[in-house]
C-alpha cells in the first residue's frame, strides 16, 4: 500500500476539499497553504490544534464563508474585521463601566489574565482558534485508540453541543428572562422610591398633611406589596425554567452527538489491521467502518494499489470532504470485535453519562414541578414584613382617621383584612369584643385589665360553619389590635405580645376560611 | 457560490476563526492584535456573566476578593455561587465565534444598520 495512505490523519484533516464525479474522480480544489496563527499565550499554544499541522486543501465553500464580503479584498476584509473587533470590544467595555462602575474592568483584567480564571478564560481562546476533541481522539493508536477514541470523540462532542445548547438558551432566553426581570425589579424599586420622595416632600412643604401623608403611603405599600409578589413569582418561574433545561440539554445533546457522530464519522483512530507497517486512519460511519483519507492523492494511490492486486474497494462518497473507502476486514476477529465494543462503548457511554445527569437532577429536585405553597410562603411572608397592617404605625393613623371622621375606612393590608375590617355587623355573643366595643360611639382606651381578659378568650370559637361570621372575627380583632395600638395606658410590651397572639388567631381564622 | 448560512459543528469546532472568517493571508502580528481583541472582548463578556449572575452583594464581595488577589479565595466564591468559569469562557468564546461568522458572511451592509 503507498506509503503516504497511511499519514495519521486528524480530524482537521476531515474536511479536506474534494468533489467528486462519478464516483472515483476527484478534484483538488483547495490551493490554499495554512498560516499558523498566533496564540494567546504559552497555555494556549500547547494545546490549541495548530491549523498548520494540518494539510491544506478545503473547499471554497467551507473556507469562505463569505460571499457578500467577497467583492472586498481580504486586505479589506481584514480592515474591517479588524475594526468591527474594535468597536465591539469597546461598546461592551462601556457597557460594563456604565453597568459596574469605571474601575471594574482595571481589577478584573489582572484576575482574568494572571489567575486560574486566567486559565479558564484560555480555553476560550482554545475554541476561537479551533481545538478538536476529535483531534485527541483521531491521533489514539492500537488497541486503546479502538475503544478509547469513540468514547472520548463522542463524549467531547456531546460536551461540545451541550454547551452550545445552554449557550443559546442562556443568551437566547435565559438572559432575556433574567434581564427583564432586573429590568421590572428596578423599575419597581425606582417607582416605589420617586413615589415616596414625592410624597415627604409634598408632606415636608406643608401641602399635604400628615395623615394624608400616612394614607397615600399605605397605598404604596400595597402595591408594593403586590408587585413583590409579581417579582417572586417572576423568580420561581425562572428557577423552574433553568433547571428544566438542564434536562431538556442533557437529552437534546446526547441524540444530537450521536446523529453528528454517524454523519461525520467518529475515529477509530489510527490502526493497521492488514499488518503491513502502514497505519490508516479508522472511522465509523453510518455506512459502518471506513479508512479515511487526507487527500484525493492518497485515494488514488489507494485505487491503483487495490486495482494492482486485485482487491476489491469501494470508493465512498465523501463525509464533510473527508474520502475514505470501506473497511473490507478488521484482518482479524479481535480487532473486529475491539472496533465494536469501542463504538458500543462511545454510545452506551453517553446514554450512561445522559441517564446519570438526569437521576443527579432528580436527585437534587432539579425537575420536580415547583411547590406552589413554597411561592404563596414566600409572598405571605413578603407581605407581612412590607405591610404595616395590622402592626404597623399605619394602623395608628388610618384607624385615628376612621374614628375621626366617624366612618369606616379600609385598612391597609391584604384583601382579607380589607375585606374583613369593612364588614360592618352585630358583634357575637361569645367574643370578648362585645365587652368592649360599642357601635357608632367612639371607642374608649382599652386598659391593660380589658386587654388582659381579651387575650384570655382570644381564641375563642373552635370552628365556624359560614365564612361571613369568620369576616365578623377578623373585623373585631383587626379593630381591638388598633384599639391596642392607640392605647397609652398599655405597656409596649403587652402591646407586643398582645400583637402576637392577635396575629396568630388571625392566622389561625384565615386558614378556617380558605378551607370553609 | 453556495450561500454560506450555517457552519455545522464541527467544522466549526474545529477550525480557527480567521479560516471561517476566510481571512487566510492575514499577516501573524495582525493576527494576534485581532486575536487579542476578540479574547479582550470574550473577558469581557465573561466578566458580566459572572457579574450578571450575581447579587449585589455577592458583586462587592467579589470585588474585594479580586482586590485582594487571593485565587484560591476567589475560586472557592465562585463554586459557592455555582459559577462554571471554564464552561463559560467556553461558551462566551463560542457565541462570540459564531457572532464574528455571521457577521463577516452578512458583510459590512448589515453591520451599518
Amino acid at each position: 500500500m503507498p506509503e503516504n495512505e497511511g499519514r495519521q490523519d486528524a480530524p482537521e484533516g476531515e474536511e479536506r476539499g474534494i468533489e467528486r464525479n462519478e464516483g472515483e474522480r476527484e478534484i483538488d480544489r483547495s490551493e490554499e497553504t495554512d498560516t499558523s496563527i498566533s496564540p494567546l499565550d504559552e497555555g494556549a499554544t500547547e494545546e490549541t490544534p495548530a491549523p498548520e499541522e494540518a494539510p491544506a486543501e478545503e473547499t471554497p465553500t467551507e473556507e469562505e464563508p463569505v460571499e457578500e464580503t467577497s467583492e472586498m479584498t481580504e486586505e479589506e476584509r481584514t480592515d474591517w474585521v479588524t475594526s468591527m473587533l474594535a468597536r465591539t470590544e469597546e461598546r461592551e467595555r462601556n457597557l460594563i463601566e456604565e453597568k459596574y462602575g469605571r474601575g471594574w474592568l482595571g481589577k478584573a483584567r489582572h484576575w482574568l489574565n494572571e489567575t486560574d480564571a486566567g486559565k479558564a478564560v484560555k480555553i476560550g481562546g482554545k475554541v476561537v482558534l479551533g481545538a478538536s476533541a476529535g483531534l485527541i481522539a483521531g491521533t489514539l493508536s492500537g488497541g486503546a485508540g479502538l475503544i478509547l477514541a469513540p468514547a472520548l470523540y463522542t463524549l467531547g462532542l456531546k460536551t461540545y453541543i451541550d454547551g452550545g445548547i445552554e449557550a443559546v438558551q442562556y443568551l437566547g432566553w435565559g438572559r432575556g428572562r433574567r434581564l427583564a426581570l432586573e429590568g421590572a425589579k428596578m423599575d419597581y424599586r425606582k417607582g416605589i422610591e420617586e413615589s415616596v420622595r414625592d410624597m415627604q416632600s409634598k408632606r415636608d412643604s406643608g401641602e399635604m398633611t400628615e395623615e394624608e401623608f400616612l394614607d397615600q403611603l399605605s397605598g404604596v405599600v400595597t402595591e408594593m406589596a403586590d408587585a413583590e409578589e409579581a417579582i417572586v413569582r417572576q423568580e420561581n418561574d425562572n428557577i423552574t425554567w433553568e433547571r428544566k433545561q438542564g434536562m431538556y440539554r442533557g437529552i437534546a445533546s446526547s441524540v444530537a452527538a450521536v446523529g453528528v457522530g454517524l454523519l461525520a464519522g467518529i475515529p477509530l483512530g489510527v490502526q493497521n489491521f492488514d499488518k503491513d507497517g502502514v497505519s490508516h486512519s479508522v472511522r465509523y460511519t453510518f455506512r459502518g467502518f471506513e479508512y479515511i483519507y487526507n487527500n484525493s492523492s492518497e485515494v488514488a494511490n489507494a485505487i491503483t494499489y487495490a486495482r494492482a492486486g486485485g482487491l476489491p474497494l469501494t470508493i465512498t462518497n465523501s463525509i464533510m470532504g473527508v474520502p475514505g473507502h470501506a473497511l473490507g476486514s478488521f484482518g482479524s476477529a479481535a480487532a473486529a470485535a475491539k472496533a465494536y465494543v469501542g463504538i458500543g462503548t462511545a454510545f452506551t457511554g453517553l446514554c450512561a453519562q445522559t441517564v446519570y445527569e438526569i437521576a443527579q437532577g432528580k436527585k437534587k429536585g432539579e425537575f420536580t414541578t415547583d411547590n406552589p405553597r413554597e411561592l404563596i410562603e414566600l409572598v405571605e411572608e413578603e407581605k407581612k414584613r412590607r405591610s404595616p397592617t395590622p402592626e404597623g404605625s399605619l394602623s395608628d393613623s388610618t384607624a385615628s382617621e376612621s374614628r375621626e371622621g366617624g366612618e369606616e375606612t379600609t385598612p391597609p393590608g391584604t384583601e382579607e383584612e380589607a375585606e374583613a375590617a369593612s364588614v360592618e355587623k352585630p358583634k357575637e355573643g361569645e367574643e370578648p369584643t362585645e365587652e368592649i366595643e360599642k357601635e357608632g360611639e367612639p371607642e374608649e382606651e382599652l386598659t391593660a385589665e380589658e386587654l388582659s381578659r381579651f387575650l384570655e378568650g382570644i381564641t375563642g370559637r373552635e370552628s365556624y360553619t359560614e365564612t361571613g361570621e369568620i369576616d365578623d372575627r377578623l373585623s373585631e380583632l383587626l379593630k381591638i389590635q388598633i384599639r391596642i395600638d392607640d392605647s397609652v395606658a398599655i405597656e409596649a410590651a403587652d402591646k407586643e405580645e398582645a400583637k402576637k397572639k392577635i396575629q396568630k388567631e388571625l392566622k389561625r381564622l384565615r386558614g378556617m376560611r380558605e378551607k370553609l | 457560490m453556495e450561500k454560506f448560512n450555517f457552519v455545522n459543528p464541527k467544522d466549526f469546532w474545529d477550525k480557527d476563526i480567521f479560516k471561517l472568517m476566510g481571512l487566510k493571508n492575514v499577516p501573524e502580528d495582525k493576527k494576534k492584535e485581532m486575536m487579542d481583541s476578540m479574547m479582550r472582548t470574550v473577558q469581557n463578556r465573561v466578566l458580566a456573566r459572572i457579574l450578571d449572575s450575581m447579587e449585589e452583594v455577592d458583586v462587592k464581595e467579589f470585588e474585594k476578593l479580586i482586590k485582594d488577589g487571593d485565587n484560591e479565595k476567589t475560586n472557592a466564591f465562585l463554586e459557592s455561587k455555582n459559577i462554571n468559569l471554564t464552561q463559560i469562557s467556553a461558551e462566551e468564546a463560542m457565541l462570540y465565534k459564531t457572532e464574528l461568522i455571521n457577521m463577516v458572511a452578512a458583510g459590512p451592509q448589515a453591520t451599518k444598520k
